[in-house]
């Protein structure tokens, strides 16, 4: 017996490899990524500037370009590892919870939820100075009424469906939607600007005093979801066997939707709509090494970054000195993977 | 010891159970028999702590089973459903090693479950492939794996919701002298809902007949009465006993009687009646 049925024998990769070897990836990415866009910097005078601030020498960089590197695009840098890796281990963990690996955080509203309360804290109290803190906590709010309410629409009799999973997605991402419309017709021309730029979704602008609320919480929920990894495995057993196991359902539901929310929250107040990272990551990772969460959670953050910020590169070198909105980018390449990945699943409720 | 007192169970306006009392000793094998609808499984979810009695006492070691936290419970009894859902390509080993909950297990620990539960060979292979018979199965050894060390000095409970409903007879017999065995190693307790009431009678020391949410009679396995078992079926039984055989078999045959008859010349079981047995 071979081939058939069979887990292919990358699944039996041993963890810790896999992982150090996708964090040197990632690391290089970061180099090569910081150096490129309008202004080029190379990576070689790059690193010798690090040297030198480890020496304590004289750095190889102006002043412009360390202005550049630290100002601007190391924040940017640092965002999209946050985000990637937010939106990669918040969807595994929704995934989990939903028992569907087709949910990912913007398909089943969660992200539209945070862009709404986001959207409706930029026209209402877009001019108050702490707008950079009260944003992602907005964000959040958002993303956990849209996880409570696509959560309550889908469950009949604690079985989830994927199908229902879907359809309330699409409800509620129509719900957040007209929402974000209505705000858009109350908002002047500067909000309006800022919301279209931040429904697409963007890295750009970004700096460290924006950045760092979110980042703290981004942080915070994405360490406790990959603490939750091993539980979530007996969870997607179903609820009643993870009671069996000793898994409180209902305590567990709540407490990785709070998390996910959490971390969607905050990645959207930051950065916008970027839809598919969520989805596509921990799809791949499970393809090369198994569905536990144990190995999704953790491989799929440091995928998930390294998928940000090659997005992010593309994104501000392909159409230099213009941008192309990165959520747009990650749509291009996510929604076909959607439909591929629905065509072949057989998941139950299909 | 589990110990149900009096228990009732409602749904909504439904009755699920009513005055339930039975207990469950170490080192026994209780096999639950009744019709569909019964109340067999909702007596297995009460027994198992997952829905607790609407009124009655359900105590295991002389504690409410409501204050049990969920991980405790989870150290002393383990339950197999009839039916588990999983959408997530794990192999059947990654599945049997749930059965540790939130802790891991010890690989030596899984192969040797593995083994005992007939499912070594199956280790490698796509739980999403597995036919519902080597699911079931898969299953089976979970449970075996959450009760591999259960607490020191205290007995375990297998809670098994009709296990051998997709197995051919052959493993049939596997699984339950499996579970037998487990007892014996570990004297721990089994509570097994069956249908086929001559493997319960060949398995099970104590059989319980549930119908319509009540008790209609407990004893021993090997002597449920047939009178019991045809009333509460509504079909014609038979006992049989084979010299030499431990247990009797028990077969069933429709009662004439109580079947639909619309046209009388081509109904088979018109046909039937009219000699009063079948065949």
């Amino acid at each position: 017996m071979s081939g058939a049925g069979r887990a292919p024998l990358s699944r039996r990769a041993a963890l810790r490899p896999v992982l150090l070897a996708a964090l040197a990836v990632l690391l290089l990415a970061a180099v090569l990524s910081i150096g490129a866009g309008a202004v080029a910097i190379a990576p070689g005078r790059i690193l010798a500037h690090l040297g030198d601030l480890a020496m304590g020498g004289d750095s190889p960089l102006s002043d412009r370009d360390r202005a550049i590197l630290f100002g601007i695009r190391l924040p940017r840098i640092v965002l999209a590892v946050l985000v990637g890796g937010a939106l990669s281990v918040s969807g595994a963990a929704l995934q989990g919870v939903f028992r569907n690996p087709l949910a990912d955080p913007a398909l089943i509203g969660v992200s539209g939820g945070a862009a709404l309360a986001a959207a409706s804290v930029i026209v209402l109290a877009g001019n108050h100075p702490r707008v950079a803190t009260i944003l992602p906590f907005a964000a959040f709010c958002g993303a956990l009424a849209a996880t409570a309410l696509v959560f309550l629409l889908a469950r009949r009799a604690g079985v989830v469906s994927v199908g229902a999973v879907l359809l309330a997605g699409i409800a509620v991402n129509a719900l957040a939607g007209a929402g974000i419309g209505l705000f858009s017709y109350l908002g002047d021309d500067l909000q309006l600007r800022q919301l279209t730029f931040w429904i697409l979704g963007s890295l750009a602008a970004t700096t460290w005093h924006e950045l760092v609320p979110a980042a703290a919480i981004m942080i915070l929920a994405v360490g406790c979801l990959l603490a939750h990894a091993r539980p979530m495995d007996v969870f997607v057993l179903g609820e009643r066997d993870a009671f069996a196991l000793g898994i409180s359902p209902t305590a567990f539901t709540v407490r990785v939707g709070i998390l996910a929310a959490l971390a969607v929250g905050a990645a959207v107040s930051v950065s916008g709509l970027i839809g598919f990272v969520g989805l596509v990551v921990p799809h791949m990772v499970r393809m090369m090494l198994g569905p536990s969460h144990r190995r999704v959670m953790p491989v799929g953050m440091v995928l998930g970054a390294l998928v940000m910020i090659v997005a992010d590169t593309l994104a501000r070198t392909i159409a230099v000195p213009a941008e192309v909105p990165i959520g747009l980018l990650l749509s291009l390449i996510g929604a076909p993977f959607f439909l591929w990945l629905l065509r072949r699943s057989h998941a139950p409720g299909m | 010891m589990i110990e149900a007192s009096r228990v009732a169970l409602a749904s909504g306006s439904v009755r699920l159970l009513s005055g339930v009392s039975l207990s469950v000793d170490p080192g026994e094998f209780v096999a639950i028999v009744g019709p569909n609808g019964a109340g067999k499984s909702s007596l297995l979810s009460v027994l198992s702590g997952e829905r607790l009695p609407t009124s009655g006492c359900l105590r295991l070691d002389g504690r409410p089973i409501g204050d049990w936290p969920a991980w405790e419970l989870a150290r002393r009894r383990a339950v197999m459903f009839q039916h588990s859902v999983l959408a997530f390509p794990f192999t059947a080993a990654e599945v049997v090693a749930l059965g540790g909950g939130a802790g891991a297990v010890p690989p030596e620990v899984l192969l040797r479950v593995m083994r005992f539960a007939h499912v070594a060979d199956l280790a490698q292979r796509l739980y999403t492939t597995l036919s519902g018979g080597e699911r079931q199965r898969v299953h089976f050894a979970r449970a075996l794996v959450q009760l591999h060390a259960p607490p020191a000095g205290q007995t375990p409970f297998l809670l098994l919701d009709e296990p051998t409903s997709s197995l051919d007879p052959g493993h049939q017999h596997l699984l339950l002298a499996a579970a037998r065995s487990w007892m014996a190693e570990t004297g721990g307790a089994v509570v097994a809902v069956l249908h086929d009431l001559s493997l319960a009678a060949r398995y099970g020391d104590r059989a319980v007949v549930l119908t319509k949410g009540e008790v209609r009679w407990q004893g021993a396995a090997s002597a449920i009465p047939v009178g019991v078992l045809e009333d509460v079926y509504g079909l014609s039984f038979r006992r049989i006993e084979v010299p030499g055989e431990t247990a009797p078999y028990y077969a069933s045959a429709p009662n004439a009687m109580d079947l639909p008859c619309r046209n009388d010349n081509d109904n088979y079981y018109h046909w039937v009646g009219r000699r009063g047995r079948v065949l």
